[in-house]
């Protein structure tokens, strides 16, 4: 059952095609992976699916700038919510754990954390909070560090942490392992795996350099300016030679 | 090798009590490639910013080619020829490419060892582009910066860098969000400024592709040295292993 | 694919396009494209005194001083990066400065006007200087505080003529000198804006606005650059004052009015930041409408903030940047 099916997503930039055409498909409980480039579409398609972009859509009109227009359907749990705001999608459990991870520099590891919950119960927020410092055991040390002063690798598993905390039914991952240590990037991947496993959060991954994500996607979309050039399992992507060469440093 | 250009001396920095840098020693010889390697929040940016004037230490010297330039400011340095490009990279966006070099091409630097009038700058900056691959019949270096892809980015900021005919160029993670083909655009470019005798330091995290290029290597974690050699060496070094690398995924 | 989506597209007029490089010389039709619209401007600026009556010349001249300031503060904010929030600190200076020139040395008017530009703009420059090192939102607090400081100052030490001021200076000859003084000098101010932000110069302070870490990085002493920049503002605020203190014959503490560093943001936003011409015809809109409204006294005040919130809210781009897109750009619709 496909809790997320994207249909022939355009997505325009002024009149430079960011989306061409994509249909995406994100099953219940798995974890699908989204891999290119930079200029590829990847962080386009999560701002689209999580809403962020009517937001920049409304800025840009407001400042004279970039038309951006948006066209297709996106369904999620048979509803097209293409054009439902950010807010709204957030309430019924969208949630994107943004590029560059974009956490509150000022506020501590705790309040990032709680801020993440609001939109959840106590009682599920106190749930929460206990399954993210067992499976970050190095945020519980850093509770009350202030954002600003976490290294890199902390600072995505803060992010993760505080997507976690809005009770997730889709959890769009934008490039979780940018600029980690060969290290955090296991630490990272196996974390985002037992997500997976323990909560059955279905996930979506937007993801560059794929070598350590891919072991652990169920399914994969390749995109190469702004449309989708390839799919498959990650058994299947993994044994492309175009892939391996291109994305995989194999 | 020849002469130590730039030597640091028991550098340390603070932020708001979390130490950023402790204590750090370094030496760089000319015509090298040293490589910074360490994980996130090791302190490798803050050691930049030391160095290039952006951030004053606490405690320490930075020497540049026997001149103290401890806390000077960031243009003089560079126009000393201590250069450096930027990990998160900004360039100006509306404008064309080459008109992102026509602001180092005004540097006292530049004015001063091109005697006499430069030329129009603009022919310059179209031709030192041309110099790093941007195509000139493909009009690349007349698009605007924003629409390039990363790969061409990230060698337009060396080539700011470039213009300054610099001793030493300090690469904050290049390879940083380049694919495969991307990354071997730049490789080259590197072994260029190598070869036309510009000393590198390179802080990477991409380590396959960092050592095929660094003669020595040092690792920081925690704002401290760890280890340093060559890149074999401290490959082997357990605590850089149990600190950095972590173990090959196997499924 | 087979969507019946449509989507609309805006693109260059392709006579923008063609006109963009020498082909421009090649037709009337052409050339008119590029120059219509600037002899419509230039010839409307140096007709108006000619249709106007006196009372509204004066007011003419008026708009001219506001024009000056909402230009230089454009400039400042979007080709530097510098919010200057001191528009009357330039007025203040300038008009103080030829004032007593006239004053006290009895130098003619068109003596001491050009002095006092210069000398006004020096003094300013200097004392914005110790805030240009520091992060933006510093420098537009200090550059709003210091007029004020000006104005206590002035009544505290019973200086230059304190809270009275000082009156009966020389006026300008005639009538026609106000006014194509001032136009005379607003056109040479954009044309000679507009050539100096095209010029290396100018990607280098619209360097500093983007970037300033990564031109700092390129070897460029970025204070030297803002000063420059602070002062060439502060040369035509500065003449604004000088020419306004002659307007009138009177030097006072209202030189200092928060009307001059309030009423050209509103004339810029209005008209359009970044486009240079945008703000200086706000300032000639807003000044006549201020006139008009010349009953409600300090609410004036309250309405250059509506106006300035209002056009924030609903078309922050302001009208030039509206009309040039029209004037270059057309829309239609496209399938997908």
């Amino acid at each position: 059952m496909s809790l997320l099916d994207v249909r022939a997503l355009m997505v325009f930039y002024e009149n430079a095609i960011a989306i061409n055409n994509v249909n995406m498909e994100s099953q219940e409980g798995e974890i699908t992976g989204v891999f290119g480039t930079n200029s590829a579409g990847k962080s386009t398609l999560m701002y689209t699916i999580s809403g962020i972009i009517l937001d920049t859509k409304r800025k840009e009109e407001l400042r004279g700038g970039e038309r951006i227009t948006i066209l297709g359907s996106i369904l999620y749990d048979g509803v097209d919510i293409i054009a439902m705001e950010p807010s709204q999608r957030a309430k019924r459990g969208i949630i994107l754990c943004p590029e560059r991870r974009r956490i509150f520099q000022e506020s501590s590891v705790l309040e990032n954390l709680k801020i993440g919950g609001i939109l959840a119960t106590r009682a599920q927020s106190k749930k929460t909070l206990d399954y993210v410092f067992t499976l970050f055991p190095a945020l519980k040390e850093l509770k009350s560090r202030e954002g600003g002063f976490l290294s890199g690798g902390e600072q995505q598993m803060l992010a993760i942490g505080r997507a976690l905390m809005a009770q997730p039914k889709l959890l769009l991952l934008d490039e979780p392992l940018l600029g980690l240590s060969p290290k955090l990037e296991n630490i990272l991947s196996d974390a985002i795996e037992d997500i997976n496993n323990q909560r059955g959060i279905t996930t979506l991954i937007a993801e560059q350099y794929a070598r350590p994500i891919l072991p652990i996607v169920h399914y994969g979309y390749v995109l190469e300016n702004g449309g989708a050039v390839l799919e498959g399992t990650s058994q299947e992507l993994m044994d492309n030679p175009d892939v391996k060469s291109a994305y995989f440093g194999l | 090798m020849g002469e130590e250009l730039l030597q640091i001396e028991n550098l340390s920095k603070a932020f708001g009590g979390v130490q950023a840098v402790l204590g750090v020693s370094l030496t760089l010889n000319r015509g090298e490639i040293l490589g910074i390697i360490g994980p996130n929040g090791s302190g490798k940016t803050t050691l930049v910013n030391l160095a290039t004037g952006f951030v004053k230490p606490d405690s320490g010297k930075v020497t540049f080619m026997g001149r103290d330039i401890t806390g000077l400011q960031p243009h003089k340095i560079a126009n000393l020829g201590l250069t450096r490009t930027f990990q998160i990279m900004r360039p100006y966006h509306s404008l064309s490419a080459f008109k992102n070099l026509i602001i180092p091409l005004n540097s006292p630097r530049v004015r001063r060892t091109s005697s006499g009038k430069l030329g129009d700058t603009d022919s310059v900056a179209i031709d030192i582009l041309e110099e790093i691959g941007f195509e000139r019949d493909a009009r690349v270096p007349y698009k605007t910066a924003g629409s390039l892809p990363l790969g061409y980015l990230k060698r337009l900021e060396l080539a700011r860098c470039i213009v300054l005919r610099p001793e030493v160029i300090i690469c904050d993670e290049i390879f940083s969000g380049l694919s495969m083909s991307e990354i071997s655009s730049v490789i080259p470019l590197l072994e260029k400024l190598q070869i036309d005798g510009i000393t590198l330091i390179m802080i990477e995290h991409r380590l396959r592709e960092l050592f095929r290029l660094a003669n020595r290597v040092i690792v920081l974690h925690f704002g401290q040295m760890l280890a340093e050699g060559d890149p074999g060496e401290v490959m082997e070094n357990q605590d850089v292993k149990d600190a950095y690398l972590g173990t090959e995924r196997s499924k | 694919m087979t969507t019946e989506a449509r989507r609309k597209e805006r693109l260059d007029r392709s006579i923008k396009v063609r006109t963009e490089t020498l082909y421009a010389l090649t037709s009337w039709r052409e050339m008119g494209y590029l120059f219509v619209p600037r002899f419509v401007l230039i010839a409307g600026l140096l007709l108006l005194p000619l249709i106007l009556g006196m009372y509204w010349q004066r007011v003419l001249c008026t708009a001219g001083i506001y024009a000056l300031l909402a230009l230089g503060f454009d400039f400042l904010a979007e080709y530097v990066g510098l919010v200057c929030l001191g528009g009357a600190f330039f007025i203040g200076s300038g008009g103080y400065i030829s004032g007593l020139l006239n004053a006290h040395f009895g130098f003619p008017p068109l003596l001491c006007i050009p002095i006092a530009t210069v000398a006004g703009a020096a003094v300013s420059t200097l004392v914005l200087l110790p805030c240009l090192r520091l992060r933006g939102i510093y420098f537009a607090i200090i550059s709003f505080m210091f007029p004020l400081f000006a104005v206590y100052i002035i009544i505290a030490l019973n200086v230059f003529g304190g809270t009275e001021g000082i009156s009966a200076l020389d006026i300008l000859p005639n009538t026609w000198v106000e006014q194509y003084l001032i136009l005379g000098v607003i056109l040479f101010a954009l044309f000679a804006f507009r050539r100096l932000v095209s010029e290396d110069i100018g990607l280098i302070w619209r360097g500093i606005k983007d970037n300033d870490q990564a031109v700092k990085a390129s070897g460029v002493d970025i204070t030297a650059y803002k000063t420059k920049a602070v002062f060439i503002a502060a040369l035509i605020g500065c003449f604004g004052g000088a020419y306004l203190s002659h307007l009138y014959g009177w030097l006072g503490i209202s030189l200092f009015a928060m009307d001059f560093s309030i009423l050209p943001i509103a004339a810029s936003v209005m008209g359009g930041m970044g486009t240079l011409v945008g703000p200086v015809l706000g300032a000639f809109i807003l000044t006549p409408l201020s006139e008009l409204l010349r009953g409600f006294g300090q609410l004036r005040v309250v309405l250059y903030c509506l106006i300035l919130i209002g056009f924030i809210v609903y078309k922050p781009e302001g009208f030039m940047n509206v009309l040039q897109r029209k004037y270059h750009q057309f829309e239609r619709w496209e399938v997908v």
